[in-house]
């Protein structure tokens, strides 16, 4: 339904060219929920600015349905009005000369395909119906609250029926109670529409829970791309592992690397059961990565268990439907979630043991990053 | 939801495509710098041309109008006069403009809202209107002030003991007129001052008056004096009352000046080059007044309130004293409007002007006359047409030019775009006169003198800066998304501009077109400068009368004219209200 392929955008400006998108390609397709998850400034809107034709991209092609919209081989440039696509902007842009009713109608009687006035009001009034705002359809629109006007901002995205509906943070202006209700809402809106949705997004909760596809952008760039549990269980970079939560990493040198699965890693604390994967081989310094809630830990006692490391606790904080304890490796901090109804005394040493599938092992060159990402937040 | 927008960013944007963009991006500089360039080139041009020569005509070039514009008999007596002028009438109008600011805006004084809608009578009122008046009022020999100190103590003497027509008559008649507008500035200067600074001061457990002193008064004062230059700058400038008061006065200013070289009527005293070398002075003088004001308004700009909420610093609390200062707030009133208004209206119904004093009240000719002769269409009625199609052309396009040129340099943001920009304020700091002077030696040789379209055009240029400013600012206040959000549901370029763009920008359009025909239609300066026989309109049919000493008919004419600007801006400011409203 939506295909980008190699986008690149640039912006000039007065210090010079801003490389704000620099060779993006991904798919959606129809009926799917395709979600940009990234750090603000990563390029998520420019790349959506791109698709909806607002901005003019460098290079690459887009392709919504059947139509190219833009190449930049064949000098394709449609302009956005004919694109066909909804899109709620991050401001809304909820038009305050009009009334809540006229605003939605409005692109309904002038747009692209203009249709009777009373057709319009059928179908502005199924919109506002839908997002539960056909009372206050007479409604000056800067009397809407925020909730308000995002939900006029999508049903005026969605009454004339795009093919492709575009989200920019639509929840991000709202309080974080409302957030939670309207990201189901519209979760459950836009499913039972079942319109090709492109949202974007810095907040992984979102993104996570929302998403047939995440794709996570780091500056200008697609980092990983896949399923919601894909992209939380097997991130395949340092980056996109510690940007979806927490990561813990260690450094240590492969020991043994069997077929069977019993491989382990030897590292300054002791050795780890883990699954490594093919690249990997013996002596080769790597990097195992984890997240705090695959860790167990137990209070050391007598002999370390095999497939285990020691490391003193130093601290720990109940934060109610866990506790999280700060384990000192070496300078680095290890986090580990536990179960709140069993709390470990502080100053103690303890025994972690992470299950070997839920273990990732990494090339060790990633590591600079991984210094710097994993300082506590 | 009306955001302001990054403007800190170029960027291409999505509303028409590159190619439309910088087509429109030349078209509106091309409109501009002929509006704002080319008459300054035929002004220097012309200055270096000898006499009985058009700017651009084939022929020799000179220098000689250079030395020659300080070896004529009176330039240095103009200098000094335009000197005395201008400084004298800041020293009167800037402490009653600052006091009535103070009193209105930080202070209780009674019935203030209705003290700020009576502020605008004075402002739609033609300058040249008070000088009528007071040329009634304190002419040397039948001024009604004059007849009555005479009679009422039985001076013998058939002059005096004022004379409008005299340095300090101008002064106070000018300086009563820029008082309003000058008001208007103040009172913003007042109000967009961050209170919490004042506050801070007061927590600190300083005193009302040291806070004022101390705090209060060097933090506005860079906005003060940006006021002060910009009068001063308007005041050297300034034609009207140069005219009205100074010829009969022999006060001879820059302006006057200027339009005595153009207007002469002797066959040899054609010779535009020392006009135009007057004019290049002047400029340059308002040039470097206008960087100062500039460079002022931006240290000023420092301490004013960004939230842009209302907020109202505690008022000062006056007792008493509150009744004196509305009385003088109604005297400045009674001296500016009610003086002059009541003399005009009254002469207005005389065949020939009789003062109303006790002794010859019998004496008076009653007439209505002067008003059968307002039906004459010959006279007055085409005059009125006149002024009313190039008030009215003049506001329209010159709206329609600056909300092209601001929505440009919002959204296009190109050099070009920006080159556009700065070059609409230049008629800043190039005076009416000059302006209308350098159109003046454009377009002499050419078919369009004389006609209605060389007025318009010029007063496009006078009015292109202020409607500028206005209009960008109103346009960065719309967030570029709220035409995206346009643009994306699929409706085209144009219904975009015209239904989300346009109809934002509605309010402060026709604010703006408002403004223009007002002060179009009370200007003296351009018609004076320019118009032909062909092309009079009401100010020159005033300004005839007046001259041929005919004050009851230029009143009646006054008098109509006022009625209807007042009840044109009465019925505009009410459609704006309800613009705003809907
Ligand atoms: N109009 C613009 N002009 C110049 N640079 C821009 C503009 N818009 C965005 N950028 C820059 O492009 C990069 C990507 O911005 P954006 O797409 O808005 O990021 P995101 O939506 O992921 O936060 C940022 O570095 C940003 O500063
Ligand atoms: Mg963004």
């Amino acid at each position: 339904m939506l295909k980008v392929e190699n986008l690149e955008m640039e912006y000039s400006t007065d210090r010079g060219p801003v490389r704000a998108v620099r060779g993006v390609s991904f798919e959606v397709p129809a009926g799917h929920f395709f979600t940009l998850l990234g750090p603000s400034g990563c390029g998520k809107t420019t790349t959506m600015r791109c698709i909806a034709g607002l901005e003019t991209p460098k290079k690459g092609k887009i392709t919504i349905g059947s139509d190219v919209v833009y190449d930049s081989a064949a000098r394709v440039v449609v302009p956005t009005h004919k694109r066909a696509v909804g899109m709620v902007f991050q401001s809304y842009a909820i038009w305050p000369h009009m009334s809540v009713y006229d605003n939605v109608s409005f692109p309904l009687l002038h747009g692209r395909n203009k249709i009777d006035k009373r057709e319009a009001k059928e179908r502005a009034m199924r919109a506002l119906t839908l997002v539960q705002l056909d009372q206050l359809a007479q409604r000056p629109a800067p009397q809407l609250s925020g909730g308000q006007q995002q939900r006029v901002a999508l049903a005026r995205a969605i009454a004339y029926e795009p093919n492709l509906l575009l989200l920019d943070e639509p929840l991000s202006n709202l309080d974080a109670k409302l957030r939670d209700e309207m990201r189901a809402e519209l979760k459950e809106l836009v499913g039972r529409m079942h319109i090709t949705t492109l949202y974007v997004t810095h907040d992984q909760v979102e993104a996570l829970s929302m998403s047939d596809s995440v794709a996570v952008m780091h500056d200008g760039l697609i980092e990983q791309e896949g399923p919601p549990r894909d992209i939380y269980l097997r991130p395949t970079s340092m980056f996109a592992a510690n940007f979806v939560g927490k990561m813990n990493i260690l450094t240590g040198i492969v020991k043994a690397h069997e077929a069977n699965g019993n491989s382990t890693v030897e590292t300054a604390f002791g050795q780890l059961a883990v699954k490594l994967p093919e690249w990997a081989s013996r002596s080769q310094r790597v990097l195992v990565v984890f997240r705090p809630e695959t860790a167990t830990l137990r209070i050391a006692n007598g002999a370390r268990p095999l497939g285990s490391i020691r490391l003193p606790l130093i601290a720990s904080s109940f934060v109610g439907d866990s506790v999280e304890y700060m384990l000192d490796a070496g300078g680095k901090t290890i986090r580990v979630k536990g179960d709140p109804f069993t709390q470990l005394p502080d100053r103690c040493e303890v025994d972690l043991v992470v299950p070997p599938e839920r273990c990732l092992i990494m090339q060790a060159d990633q590591a600079p990053e991984a210094e710097a990402s994993s300082a506590p937040v | 939801m009306a955001v302001r927008s990054d403007v800190s960013a170029r960027s291409s944007q999505p509303l028409f495509s590159l190619d439309q963009r910088t087509v429109i991006a030349w078209v509106l500089f091309f409109c501009v710098a002929f509006l704002v360039v080319a008459p300054l080139i035929f002004m220097v041009a012309a200055s270096f041309r000898p006499s009985a020569t058009f700017p651009l005509e084939r022929g020799e070039w000179t220098l000689a109008n250079y030395p020659a514009v300080f070896q004529t008999s009176n330039t240095w007596a103009v200098i000094r006069n335009t000197v005395v002028y201008s400084f004298g009438t800041l020293l009167l109008a800037v402490p009653m403009a600052l006091g009535l600011a103070f009193l209105t805006e930080r202070t209780d004084v009674p019935a203030r809202s209705l003290l700020y809608s009576m502020m605008f009578v004075p402002m739609v009122t033609p300058v040249f209107a008070t000088a009528l008046g007071w040329v009634l009022l304190a002419g040397p020999r039948a001024g009604a002030i004059n007849e009555y100190i005479r009679f009422l103590f039985g001076i013998e003497s058939r002059n005096g003991p004022f004379n409008i027509y005299t340095m300090q008559g101008m002064i106070v008649v000018t300086a009563l007129g820029i008082v309003p507008s000058m008001w208007l500035l103040l009172v913003s200067v007042l109000r967009n001052m961050d209170p919490s600074l004042e506050e801070a001061g007061a927590t600190a457990g300083a005193s009302r008056w040291r806070v004022l002193r101390k705090v209060t008064l060097p933090l506005m004062l860079p906005g003060i004096l940006a006021v002060v230059i910009y009068f001063g700058i308007a005041v050297m400038e300034s034609f009207e009352i140069p005219l009205a008061l100074g010829v009969t006065a022999g006060v001879q200013v820059l302006s006057t000046k200027i339009y005595f070289i153009i207007t002469a009527t002797d066959s040899n005293a054609f010779n535009y080059g020392t006009a135009a070398t007057f004019g290049i002075f002047a400029a340059l003088l308002g040039i470097a007044g206008i960087s100062v004001y500039l460079w002022l308004i931006r240290r000023a700009n420092k301490y004013t309130v960004v939230t842009g909420k209302a907020y109202r610093p505690k008022l000062v609390k006056l007792g008493n004293w509150r009744y004196l200062a509305l009385g003088l707030i109604m005297l400045y009133m009674f001296v500016k409007v009610i003086m002059p208004f009541s003399m005009i209206l009254y002469a207005s119904f005389l065949d020939y002007y009789v003062p109303p004093i006790p002794g010859r009240f019998g004496q008076i000719p009653w007439t209505l006359d002067n008003y059968r002769l307002l039906f004459d269409y010959r006279f007055f009625g085409r005059s009125l047409v006149n002024t009313a199609i190039v008030v009215l052309s003049a506001a329209s396009i010159t709206m329609l030019l600056v909300t092209a040129v601001s929505w440009a340099s919002v959204r296009i943001k190109t050099p070009i775009t920006h080159i556009t920009n700065t070059l609409t304020f230049l008629p800043l700091a190039i005076p009416g006169v000059i302006v209308t002077l350098a159109f003046f030696l454009m377009f002499l040789p050419t078919p369009l003198y004389g006609s209605l379209i060389l007025i318009v055009i010029a007063f496009l240029a006078r009015f292109l800066a202020y409607a500028t400013r206005l209009m960008y600012s109103a346009q960065v206040q719309i967030h570029k998304e709220l035409e995206e959000a346009s643009l994306v549901s699929g409706i085209g370029n144009v219904s975009t501009l015209v239904h989300v763009n346009l109809r934002l920008l509605l309010p402060a359009f026709l604010n703006g077109w408002l403004y223009i025909v007002t002060h179009a239609a009370k200007d003296f300066t351009t018609p004076l400068l320019i118009a032909t026989s062909g092309s009079l309109l009401v100010a020159n049919v005033i300004y005839g009368r007046f001259e041929g000493g005919r004050f009851p008919v230029a009143s009646a004419a006054m008098v109509a004219l006022v009625l209807i600007l007042v009840t044109v801006v009465f019925i505009g400011r009410k459609s704006i209200a309800r613009s705003m409203r809907a």
